[in-house]
């Protein structure tokens, strides 16, 4: 068998005759060597009341590959709260054309999605998704994915937002590990250029847990929600602890 | 059995090396034989330059050669060419000013390398034959741009360390290997020669480059992650293509050759195999993909004369259908059937395969011009000189460190000696003089989505010296 190794040692004992050698490979596993490993994200806090976050929301998917192209998506929820404390989430989350910000493909259908007492929750699809190349702000290409998982925390009735793994599988391989999303609050119906500016990723005053209800712990809750680009017209539902 | 043994270690070592760039346009390499390579030569080249000279010396003969050289190259890249260059505060994706170097200045790149060549010709006992066969590359290269010391162990930005050039092309190398069978025959009464082979070609392409998801050369994100990737592509493939040509020698004095080498595969061909990437911060990943790889058929033309019984004065020329390199596109394995449908701008048509990648090119078709003379001291040595220009095949929208082709002029000047009967030493020694190329900013990218890539803009200078040695044993 000639592996890239004995490959190696063959080239440089010609190279010392002959010269002209490299090595592509072993550049590349150079570079992913060099690159620092990322910091662990915090874990949520103990919620006494999950906020409810029925209605319409923003949502912007930062994936890893280019935070700053994020997959916009529109969002209809319907948060069903339980007598236990607990809550249950419907969701149909629809892709957007980056472009005009109106819907494109087809929208993904969540239904029954428990909503931990810390406020988070688990957005799984294992089977095969589709997103047009219109709603693929990175490179217009369609992109389809095995699995795709939204793990947000509610930040309050405005906002949730947290980490996004998944696999992309065509036309690229791309584990999507180290993605982010955030659904910001908008108006019901609101479309197109009714849309505010897209948030990608927990903004940074929101990373202490929950900003929508009292924490049982720790005590410190009385962190203001970011405004997160939310229109002024709902300002009322944008609390402050 | 010693005869076979030679055979198998050119062919060896032919798998194992590849020129560096010192072509003839674009990645066109096919200088062996030197100033004995031309299509109207009865030399062991013939087998690649016109298959026609095979018949035109009897016997059998065996020639083995080696090209030897060296290559500097640098690329200049302007500040001004790096796609967005951002202030400390700036909350958006860019080169940070304080880092600029990383994506701007001078890449140097040095190379020894070889290249070889391996024919047997025979006229198998029967006059007015020759068959032959042989191993050579005549597309390649290959190259390994100098590390930037001054971003060596910088954890920020780790990938600048590879180069103000890396986003075009770090390291890599290009390579089409033939083994060709052919044959030719002389017609006394036509004073024609016709000739034909057949080449199995195999091509081998790896290449690391550094690459974004967005096609820029954007260090960070608007949030100061790290945004720079890599992409490495390794991929082959074996195709067949065939060449043919005459060569008319109406008085003893005066050969005319014609010849054509055709695309391998007879056009397009896929190269098959990896594409690896690691973009910002996901993690490293594998993808199956064809790469979209057109190679260009070749036609050439040449006059040798003979004023005199002790010299000869050679004129020849090729022509090289480069246009034919559109797009270096790289498809998903399942789709690559579909063909690679793109826009004028590059981007992708959903109704085609899907695109993993894609490099434009837009190459343009290219000639080259040659002439040279040889003068015969005695019946045993011989010397010539030769004098050549070559065009370029890049243009300037498309051009990158990766194959930074410019117009060129030869010079070259050997000799062959005839040590016994049966043993013939030949040396060439060519010097590759490289226009020096300006390449203007461009005012946005002309292509978009999966095809855009960095403003290669700047200053390009690239000089080659090449040494053919070849030993020719004949019995």
């Amino acid at each position: 068998m000639f592996t890239r190794s004995t490959g190696s040692i063959a080239c440089l004992a010609l190279a010392l005759a002959l010269g002209a050698c490299v090595n592509p490979g072993g550049k590349f596993d150079d570079f992913v060597d060099r690159i620092p490993d990322a910091t662990p994200e915090p874990d949520g806090s103990i919620l006494l009341e999950i906020p409810d976050i029925s209605g319409r929301f923003f949502i912007g998917l930062a994936s890893v590959v280019d935070v700053d192209l994020p997959i916009l998506f529109i969002a209809e929820n319907t948060l069903h709260a339980n007598p236990d404390g607990s809550a249950t989430l419907d969701s149909t989350i629809q892709p957007l054309d980056y472009t005009t910000l109106m819907p494109a493909g087809e929208a993904l259908v969540f239904a029954g999605v428990p909503i931990s007492m810390t406020g988070q929750f688990d957005l799984t699809k294992a089977t095969t998704t589709v997103v047009e190349g219109t709603a693929n702000p990175i490179t217009g290409t369609t992109l389809t994915l095995s699995t795709i998982t939204l793990l947000p925390t509610i930040k309050g009735e405005d906002l949730y937002c947290g980490q996004v793994t998944g696999n992309v599988t065509d036309p690229l391989a791309i584990d999507l590990t180290g993605s982010n999303m955030a659904a910001i609050r908008v108006p019901d119906g609101a479309i197109g250029t009714e849309l505010p500016d897209p948030v990608g990723a927990c903004p940074p005053d929101s990373e202490n847990p929950d900003a929508g209800t009292p924490d049982a712990m720790p005590a410190d809750a009385s962190i203001p929600i970011p405004d997160a680009g939310v229109p002024d017209a709902e300002d009322d539902n944008n609390d402050s602890l | 059995m010693k005869r076979l043994h030679i055979i198998i270690g050119a062919v060896a070592l032919a798998a194992m090396i590849t020129p560096s760039v010192a072509s003839a346009s674009g990645f066109l390499v096919a200088r062996f034989g030197g100033e004995q390579g031309h299509p109207t030569s009865s030399h062991p080249s013939a087998i690649y330059f016109n298959p026609a000279g095979l018949s035109l010396n009897s016997g059998t003969r065996v020639y083995v050669e080696g090209l030897f050289g060296t290559r500097s190259a640098n690329y200049t890249r302007p500040t001004e060419a790096i796609d967005t260059v951002i202030n400390e505060g700036d909350s958006s994706a860019g080169t940070p000013t304080n880092v600029s170097s990383a994506n701007s200045g001078k890449a140097t790149l040095s190379d020894l390398f070889a290249a070889p060549f391996a024919a047997v010709v025979s006229d198998l006992g029967i006059k007015n034959l020759g068959v032959a066969a042989g191993v050579y590359v005549p597309f390649g290269g290959s190259a390994s741009w100098n590390q930037n010391s001054e971003y060596s162990d910088n954890n920020a930005y780790p990938g600048a360390v590879d180069g103000v050039q890396r986003w075009s092309s770090i390291e890599g190398k290009i390579q089409s290997l033939y083994v060709t069978l052919a044959g030719s025959y002389y017609i006394p009464k036509l004073r024609l020669s016709i000739g034909a082979g057949l080449n199995v070609v195999s091509t081998s392409v790896e290449n690391i480059r550094a690459r974004n998801a967005s096609g820029t050369d954007d260090l960070v994100s608007s949030n100061g992650t790290m945004q720079e990737g890599r992409a490495l592509v390794d991929v082959s493939n074996t195709a067949l293509s065939v060449g043919a040509g005459v060569i008319w020698r109406p008085t003893d004095a005066v050969s005319v050759g014609v010849s054509y080498q055709s695309r391998p595969n007879f056009g397009t061909t896929n190269l098959k195999g990896t594409l690896q990437t690691k973009l910002s911060l996901a993690s490293p990943s594998t993808s199956d993909i064809a790469l979209r790889w057109p190679l260009p058929d070749v036609v050439r033309a040449g006059v040798a004369f003979r004023p005199t019984r002790r010299s000869e004065v050679r004129v020849f020329g090729d022509f090289t259908r480069w246009s034919v390199l559109d797009n270096h596109c790289a498809m998903t394995m399942e789709t690559a059937e579909m063909g690679c449908l793109l826009d004028e701008e590059g981007r992708v048509d959903p109704n085609g395969a899907s695109v993993a990648f894609n490099i434009p090119r837009r190459w343009e078709d290219t000639f080259g011009l040659r002439a040279g003379g040889s003068y015969w001291l005695n019946a045993e040595r011989e010397v010539f000189v030769g004098l050549g220009y070559d065009g370029n095949a890049i243009p300037d929208t498309t051009i990158g460190p990766d194959i930074p082709d410019s117009k060129k002029m030869t010079a070259s000047i050997g000799g062959r000696v005839l040590l016994t009967p049966e043993l013939r030493l030949s040396a060439t020694f060519t010097q590759v003089i490289y226009f020096e190329r300006e390449v203007e900013l461009r005012d946005e990218s002309p292509f978009e989505g999966l095809s855009r890539l960095p403003d290669h803009a700047g200053s390009y200078q690239q000089s080659v010296s090449l040494f053919n040695m070849g030993v020719e044993y004949m019995f």
